[in-house]
This record gives structure tokens, sequence and C-alpha cells, in this order.
């Protein structure tokens, strides 16, 4: 299996953001060098609709420019399943397989009130593959 | 059709695996669709990757003509001038149903 390496912090602010979203899902990116993750950039969801994520362009332009600047690529993909497990669903694999982000890795947290959050990753190794698990190991 | 030059493209990341690597590269075209097909004459297999087969812009990719989103103007027959600066955006969307 894949794995991921997710520094606490970048773990923790995921959670965070999902809890401040909720009960909206959160989404976001995490730019790195070389495999590592370096930032996190939390993204505005503007889906009109529930249990959904959509980006707005203009913020994703934005911050794929902020990681050219950096010298970072993107390397992760993050959204929250608000009041459900953490799991790739239908609709993630359909944008996934149409979007162009190639093996870009998907983390998916789950977020349930009185419940501790957790999270699971997902990818799409090449355009034909099933998705695929990937193993993430919190770092500090 | 005249052919316009000098149009500044923007590669976003997953793309430039196409393009060597580079995050900008110039194109020429009277409009988006010239313009990619212009590209994938440099850049093989790049305009599948954002276009559709019937020449639409794919759902999951964003088209920008000086910041501004070509679904809202013509959409991939968007004419392009002379020192227009051409983004290509990839959408991020998905959710738990």
């Amino acid at each position: 299996m894949r794995s991921l390496r997710l520094p606490a912090a970048m773990r923790d602010e995921i959670y965070a953001h999902g809890q401040e979203e909720f009960p909206r899902e959160c989404m976001g990116m995490i730019g790195g060098i070389d495999g590592e993750l370096v930032d996190l950039y939390r993204m505005v969801n503007t889906s009109q609709i529930d249990k959904a994520y959509a980006d707005d362009p203009v913020e994703n332009i934005d911050v794929g420019e902020r990681m050219d600047e950096r010298g970072q690529t993107p390397l992760v993909i993050y959204h929250s399943n608000p009041g459900a497990e953490a799991y790739f669903s239908p609709t993630d694999e359909q944008a996934a397989r149409e979007g162009i982000w190639g093996p870009i890795v998907y983390i998916v947290a789950s977020i349930k009130p009185g419940e501790a959050p957790y999270m699971k990753a997902f990818v799409i190794p090449d355009e034909d593959a099933p998705v695929e698990s990937v193993e993430i190991t919190i770092v500090s | 059709m005249s052919t316009t030059t000098n149009v500044l493209m923007l590669i976003p990341a997953p793309l430039r695996r196409y393009t060597g690597g580079e995050a900008k590269v110039t194109a020429s075209g009277a409009t988006v669709a010239e313009l990619i097909a212009n590209l994938d004459s440099a850049y093989p297999g790049i305009r599948d990757r954002i276009v559709e087969s019937d020449g639409q812009i794919r759902r999951f990719v964003n088209v920008f003509v000086n910041g501004n989103n070509v679904r809202k103007l013509d959409g991939a027959e968007t004419a392009i001038k002379d020192g227009d600066e051409v983004g290509i955006v990839p959408a991020m969307a998905g959710g738990c149903r």
C-alpha cells in the first residue's frame, strides 16, 4: 500500500477546518516538495448543495500561484464528510476520474458531532486503475 | 481566420508533465479551441486533458482568459487577441454521496 507522511499539525488543521464548516464539507489542498507535505491551503467550498464540495476557480488559481512561488506541487486534496464515515464516494471517484489532477492523494475526514474525527486517504494511480487506499503515517 | 500570436498560457501543475515542466508557454490561435489545438501540436496529449472529443471544455476544467472564465463567455469559441493571458485550471469537486 502507498503511504503518506502527514504532519500532525496538518491532520489537526483538517479536523479543525471540518468542524468549523460542519454541517458543510470543508476542502483544501496540501502542497509539498519532493513528496514531503509543506503547506496546507484552506479553500472555500462553493457548492450550492449539501454533502458536496466544489472549488472557487479564482481561489484555485491563487493557491496554484502560491505553491509555484514556494516551489511546491499539489500533493493532496482534502475534504470532510460531515456526519458520515470517511470513504471515497462514487461522486468523489467520478470527479477524480473526470478531473485532471492525476495521481494526487485525496484525504477524506469523517466529522461527526460527539465522535472523534478520523481520516482515510485514497489515490487513483493511473487513469484506468481502481481506487487504492493510502496508508497515513502521522509525523511530528 | 487570422492567427493570433503571443498568447501566454498558464499551465497548471498536473499538466506540466506535457510541457516539460514549464508553467508558462506561448501559443497561437484566434479562439480558445485553436489555441488548445496548437498547444497540442507542441505538447502532444495535452488537448485531451482540457477538452472533450467534441471540443467542449471538460467538466472539471476551467479556462480563463484575462481572468474571465470562458464558461461565462463563448466557451471554447471565445475569441483570443494578441497579448491575452489564458489560464488552464483543474477543478476540485466531490461529495459524500
